[in-house]
């Protein structure tokens, strides 16, 4: 990949970013490579020592918030013309409820996500609860009804002590893992927009 | 290596490589070299942060016939060295709680 090739591929790959900020960072990319022509190094060099134009890319807009991304691609949307705009109030009907059961399941996702992990929890205290009965059980049972029957009682709570303890655990990663997906739709968001962005510029 | 830490010491690396003159951006990821690998990417973000922190000025200058720009460092900048500087006995006693013998 020569020079032009990789600001080009660089810039295609930042769309979602301001136009000032986009040519600062591309005349930032070009000066390095520029420096390092100087020094005697070819083009495709020079490059390959910037590195990989995807994974720059994914660096920076990785620090980038999304809402800073977003709120630029509604800036950039205020260009289109009047026909756009027509069109987009008469299919109202059709993308509105789309856009709404769109939320509706996502939601509903996070619902399910977290009712499940909720669940876990609970299940967990009720063990944890129900241990502690049969430990004040045990004792009570052993002196004053059956021994048989104490030690009884007694099994059950650490039985259930011990499940508490394993089902414990198990929350923890249910619970973790809840954390992660429920982040991936954000960053699938943020990717979506800039491929999104890709393609617009690539088609102009 | 924790990356709150090592964006602090970025910053403080970056100043120290133009404290002595001013430098431009391959020339700076040239003197960090030898010490610590550091990406385009993450010398542009840490450049910003360090400029609008007031800790370094932006000059742009004609360079064989292209431009160049150049870092040049603040007193605010200075500061945050001496005042990394001044740290650094602290740091280094809680390396040694760190690292201290167990009985």
């Amino acid at each position: 990949m020569n020079k032009s090739q990789f600001l080009f591929e660089l810039r295609a790959r930042l769309n979602g970013l301001m136009q000032d900020e986009l040519e600062e960072r591309i005349a930032f990319y070009s000066e390095m490579i520029d420096d390092r022509l100087e020094e005697g190094l070819t083009e495709e060099e020079a490059v390959e020592q910037i590195g990989n134009v995807d994974d720059i890319a994914a660096q920076i807009m990785g620090e980038i918030p999304l809402s800073k991304i977003v709120r630029n691609k509604v800036n950039q949307k205020k260009n289109i013309n009047a026909g756009m705009v027509l069109l987009l109030v008469l299919s109202f009907p059709i993308w509105f409820p789309l856009l709404i059961t769109a939320l509706c399941l996502l939601f509903t996702f996070y619902i399910v996500i977290w009712v499940f992990v909720f669940t876990f929890f609970v299940v967990d205290l009720a063990f944890i609860f129900a241990s502690i009965a049969c430990l004040v059980h045990a004792p009570v049972t052993i002196f004053s009804a059956s021994v048989g029957g104490g030690f009884l009682s007694l099994g059950c709570a650490l039985f259930m002590a011990g499940l508490a303890i394993l089902l414990f655990f198990g929350s923890i990663a249910f619970f973790k893992g809840a954390v992660s997906i429920s982040a991936s739709p954000i960053s699938r968001f943020k990717s979506w927009i800039l491929r999104k962005g890709a393609n617009n510029e690539s088609y102009s | 290596m924790d990356v709150q830490l090592k964006r602090g010491l970025l910053d403080v690396c970056v100043l120290a490589a133009i404290k002595n003159e001013d430098s431009y951006g391959y020339q700076i990821i040239k003197d960090m070299k030898p010490y610590l690998e550091l990406s385009e990417s993450t010398l542009y973000t840490i450049l910003k942060r360090l400029e609008t922190a007031h800790m370094l000025t932006v000059r742009t200058a004609e360079h064989g016939g292209r431009l160049r720009k150049y870092y040049h460092i603040t007193d605010v900048g200075r500061a945050r060295i001496e005042e990394f500087v001044g740290e650094w006995d602290e740091i280094m006693s809680i390396y040694q709680f760190i690292i201290r013998e167990e009985n």
